[in-house]
């Protein structure tokens, strides 16, 4: 057994194959971080240094003192250094000590800036470039490798031509992920009103990250969210059983970048899922990489009309002058670093954002309007009923306790839901809905008890022929006041089809010996004006 | 050796992660040290139907008003749409803010630094087309905000006041929309507590239950 179990181990962590998906890794993940570092980097000084406003995790967690903060000009090197680092990383040049500097510094000064700099992504990142260090990373598609003088070895090249290595950084990502997903998942399940679709609903309504038309557009379809929700908790538990090897494998990572996709166009996230989507290169093994290429070149032959290569040597590069040894390289690499940094710390100088060194009048701070002033500093006010009450909408049926559609024109025997969504915090609440007719006398009433912690409650109305057909106003009251209006239409039933009452015309009128039989949250107090 | 030492580095490293999921899990030792927001993995794990932003004033010796956050020389926008300052949720960082600020603008001295939270309904972020789908009505050209003094802070960045979010201090008004808990709330007597989360802070506040500062 214990025999049996030590092979598993060594042939799940040990097995040894040509780095491709390591290579990837090491060539996307850096261009993602570049994106949100070249923005932060004119900020560097206000955002890492004690000459401006840092903002460390360690304060935040209890710990003053623990990490230094730097001073301007030091964060503004090590911001120059990061960003060096990442674009080494990404050609293969030095990469372990790029990969090292580069998971250093990444989670120094996200931890230096926890309000603009640090997020989960910023954890993701530091652990894969440090396993990116301690990873043959560079032993393809790299400078590293053109420096060594081992030809850049093409995936359809003879197997004896490759060095190989042992798999388990790349093994180390994958559980990686395979452990992130699974403790998202238990977030969301601690989460309250995640499986409601009423988290994901609010965070499409969001505007703290980039634009997503696509998620504002798909709040008005909530059904669609409890789906979706539901689907990414089971993807996220099922992952860290199924994304090891074969077909399951390739649907996990399909879903997931469909779902990192999705974060990008409905919550507006930008870098978050590229740095993901990067790190899933770690979950390509040689083989299917060879696979890959091979179905790329025939892609690219047919589609182009390229010359046939089939007959031609595969790409060999060419080799390296004489003077580029790795000794001189690794000269090189930090002779390049040093410019680097004292180009950027001219540059910031010049740049001069505190306008200190340039002579000229020295920053104000902007005056703000005394009427403005005398409002935010008045006390804190109660939330007005309309802003507590986000939702007014009839329909005729309901899908995980949503209502599912939209409706205004209803027939004899028919029946309304009526959905009140009335977000939290709110108190014990009496909602009341009043049916009004075309000259807005009041025939019908309805009303019953909405509770602190509940946010949505349903009301129904049977269209009986008690009401004569034509326009309607549905009038939505809390504590006394109008707070919204749905206009309905009610019609004649259509000639031919089942009279009122029977089971072809709808479910019967609720009644108040009904309401044992109706879910809790759906019941409603009905009284006949 | 070489094997052992990759063997040890592999265990401790799925020890760690191991680790992290089982505090998340159990939400216990979450937030013992920095280094377990590294291993805790809870993204998205709150939400609210209202969008908070910050607002760092000062007010100086002659009752003028000044806008401390963003500093005149502009603004940084990290994640998208929001600025820097509204990320600081737990009003931890508005007074240092301010001082990066004061620290390099010219002005008159300043009395007090106001940490202002400015909040309204997120469905006023619908866009029009949307909005008029979804409510069959124009979208209001101007809607509610609701403003709450989080904290002020003294000239000598000393901290005088400091409340619950704006978040909180609404659900505390609701709770409290309660005669018989509020008279039995009352029967308790003040007493002083500094905020445990702010353990180097030099905060004392002077509370009772109903600490809130509403009108």
């Amino acid at each position: 057994m214990k025999r049996m179990l030590r092979e598993r181990w060594n042939r799940f962590f040990f097995t040894e194959e040509v780095p491709y998906g390591l290579a990837l890794v090491r060539m996307c993940l850096p261009l993602a971080l570049l994106i949100p570092l070249i923005p932060r980097w004119p900020h560097a000084r206000e955002l890492f240094s004690t000459d401006g406003a840092a903002a460390p995790l360690w304060e935040s967690f209890g710990f003053p003192g623990l990490l230094p903060i730097p001073s301007g000009p030091l964060a503004v090197a090590l911001c120059t250094l990061l960003g060096w680092s990442l674009v080494a990383l990404a050609i293969g040049w030095r990469s372990r000590t790029a990969a090292a500097i580069a998971a250093l510094l990444t989670a120094y000064l996200g931890m230096l800036d926890m309000l603009g700099s640090l997020t989960k992504y910023t954890c993701i990142a530091t652990h894969v470039l440090l396993l990116l260090a301690l990873s043959p990373c560079g032993a393809v598609w790299s400078v590293d490798a053109w420096l060594c003088r081992s030809p850049a070895p093409w995936p359809q090249a003879p197997a004896g031509r490759q060095r190989r290595y042992a798999l388990w950084p790349q093994r180390l990502i994958q559980w990686l992920f395979a452990i992130i997903y699974f403790a998202a998942a238990m977030t969301k399940l601690q989460t309250p009103f995640f499986v409601t679709g009423d988290q994901l609903y609010f965070w499409l309504l969001t505007n703290v990250n980039f634009a997503n038309p696509l998620g504002e557009w798909l709040s008005l379809y909530p059904p669609m969210l409890v789906v979706m929700g539901l689907i990414t908790i089971v993807w996220e538990i099922l992952f860290p059983f199924l994304c090891w090897r074969g077909i399951s494998k390739w649907c996990m990572l399909t879903i997931g970048a469909a779902f990192h996709v999705m974060t990008a166009l409905m919550l507006g996230l930008i870098v978050f899922p590229l740095v993901c989507l990067a790190c899933y290169w770690a979950f390509v093994t040689e083989a299917e990489m060879q696979r890959l290429l091979v179905w790329v070149r025939r892609l690219n032959r047919r589609w182009f009309r390229r010359a046939v290569r089939g007959g031609r040597p595969l790409p060999v590069s060419a080799p390296p002058p004489a003077w580029a040894s790795p000794q001189a390289s690794a000269v090189t690499f930090a002779a390049a670093a040093a410019v680097l940094i004292g180009l950027g710390l001219e540059l910031e100088h010049w740049l001069d954002p505190y306008q200190a060194r340039r002579g000229g009048a020295p920053h104000t701070p902007p005056v703000i309007a005394p009427e403005l002033a005398r409002r935010m500093l008045s006390g804190t006010e109660r939330i007005q009923v309309r802003d507590k009450v986000f939702g007014f909408d009839v329909g005729s049926r309901t899908l995980g306790g949503l209502l599912a559609d939209s409706k205004a024109e209803f027939r004899h025997g028919q029946r309304a839901i009526i959905e009140c969504t009335v977000v939290p915090p709110h108190e014990d609440l009496w909602l009341e809905v009043n049916l009004h007719d075309a000259r807005n006398r009041l025939i019908e009433r309805t009303g019953q008890v909405m509770t602190r912690e509940r946010i949505r409650s349903h009301f129904f109305f049977e269209m009986s022929e008690r009401y004569p057909a034509g326009e309607y106003e549905l009038v939505l009251l809390i504590e006394g006041q109008e707070v919204s209006r749905r206009r309905i239409a009610i019609r004649e039933q259509r000639p031919g089809s089942a009279p009122p009452g029977s089971d072809a015309a709808g479910p019967p009128r609720v009644s108040s010996r009904d309401f044992d039989s109706i879910p809790r949250d759906v019941t409603s107090f009905r009284r006949d004006s | 050796m070489r094997r052992l030492r990759t063997n040890l580095f592999v265990t401790a490293y799925l020890g760690v992660l191991g680790f992290g999921l089982a505090a998340h899990a159990l939400t216990f030792l979450k937030t013992c040290h920095p280094a377990m927001y590294f291993i805790v993995w809870d993204m998205f794990c709150g939400w609210s139907a209202y969008e908070t932003r910050c607002e760092v004033i000062g007010e100086g010796d002659s009752g003028t008003y000044y806008q401390l956050a963003p500093g005149p020389w502009g603004e940084i926008r990290p994640f998208g749409s929001a600025e820097r300052r509204d990320y600081d949720v737990y009003g931890q960082f508005g007074h240092r803010l301010a001082a990066n600020t004061l620290r390099h603008t010219e002005h008159e001295p300043i009395r007090r630094i106001y940490i202002v939270e400015k909040a309204w309904a997120k469905k006023y972020n619908l866009p029009e087309p949307v909005w008029e789908l979804r409510y069959q009505t124009p979208k209001p050209t101007e809607f509610p905000c609701y403003y709450h003094v989080r904290a002020i802070y003294n000239d000598q960045g000393v901290c005088l006041h400091r409340v619950e979010d704006w978040l909180k201090t609404q659900y505390e008004l609701c709770v409290l929309d309660n005669p018989r808990l509020r008279s039995d709330m009352r029967k308790g007597h003040t007493f002083f507590a500094s905020n445990p989360r702010d353990r180097q802070s030099e905060v004392i506040q002077t509370v009772n239950y109903e600490s809130t500062d509403t009108e």
